[in-house]
């Protein structure tokens, strides 16, 4: 009773419209909870879908969403406003599970000593194919990925970041991070040619 | 640019989440509404602590100066 008393629900006019900056700064400027949600429905989905693919466990990624959640909400004050929104949500998704699996002692950067040699020399390439992968043999390949690429792969092609906006997530220069993403593709491809006989191409 | 199967691998994840994520929202809501709780609480109290201190710390001075 107290707690409703001190953060009263107020309706707020026109939620859809509103940006991820505004909603913040409202946020912040009132307290009002309606105006994290916004922030809430609009990516809990995708901060899910990271978190399974990343820790491939569907209970972990549902509690992961939970904490990262949490977390933001605690670092809201830290947020600069240099970056977009999203961009430091997916920083902080990804680096949370990378430190979950540090924690569980889970392969971060598996070696792929078994699979058959594929290398590829421009960073841009194969990334149509890659893209245009049946999504069952998709989700089958990155199971066997590690977190790390997997986390790569999906700023790079499913949040489509830019280069210098995987840097940032990464806090990594830019030609680390498109070294990174080669390696991440040709160990895709490794493993695609492994399980399917056949090039992703 | 053809089609985008991380989006579909995305969409495919999504659909089969279990209802839990209403529950997580309410538990970041609890949270919220507790954070909200205790900064109140910071914000009404905390003065009201440095004052008495302050009346502790000007009393002490008195009971030195009379000394």
């Amino acid at each position: 009773m107290i707690i409703n008393l001190l953060n009263p629900i107020v309706t707020i006019p026109s939620l859809k419209s509103i940006s991820d900056e505004e909603a913040l700064e409202q946020y912040l400027l009132t307290q009002n909870v309606n105006y994290f949600n916004i922030l809430y429905d609009r990516y809990t989905n995708k901060v899910y879908s990271k978190c399974v693919t990343m820790l491939k466990d569907i209970e972990m990624a549902e509690d992961a969403t939970q904490e990262i959640f949490v977390k933001i909400l605690l670092s809201l004050s830290k947020f600069s406003g240099k970056s977009k929104f999203s961009t430091w949500l997916y920083s902080v998704t990804y680096n949370f599970c990378i430190d979950i699996i540090r924690k569980e002692k889970k392969d971060i950067t598996q070696t792929y000593g078994d699979y058959t040699k594929f290398e590829i020399e421009d960073d841009s390439a194969f990334d149509a194919e890659i893209m245009e992968t049946n999504v069952y043999r998709l989700k089958d390949v990155m199971t066997e990925l590690s977190a790390e690429d997997n986390g790569i792969l999906l700023m790079k092609y499913q949040d489509e970041l830019s280069i210098r906006e995987i840097s940032e997530v990464l806090n990594k220069t830019e030609s680390a991070v498109k070294m990174k993403i080669l390696r991440a593709k040709e160990r895709f491809m490794k493993i695609y040619k492994t399980k399917y006989g056949e090039s992703v191409a | 640019m053809g089609q985008n199967n991380f989006k579909e691998l995305e969409k495919i994840l999504v659909e089969s989440r279990s209802k839990n994520s209403d529950k997580t929202k309410q538990n970041i809501n609890s949270n919220i509404n507790f954070f909200g709780f205790v900064s109140n609480i910071i914000d009404l109290y905390l003065p009201k602590l440095g004052n008495v201190l302050t009346s502790f710390d000007s009393s002490s001075d008195n009971i030195k100066n009379k000394k």
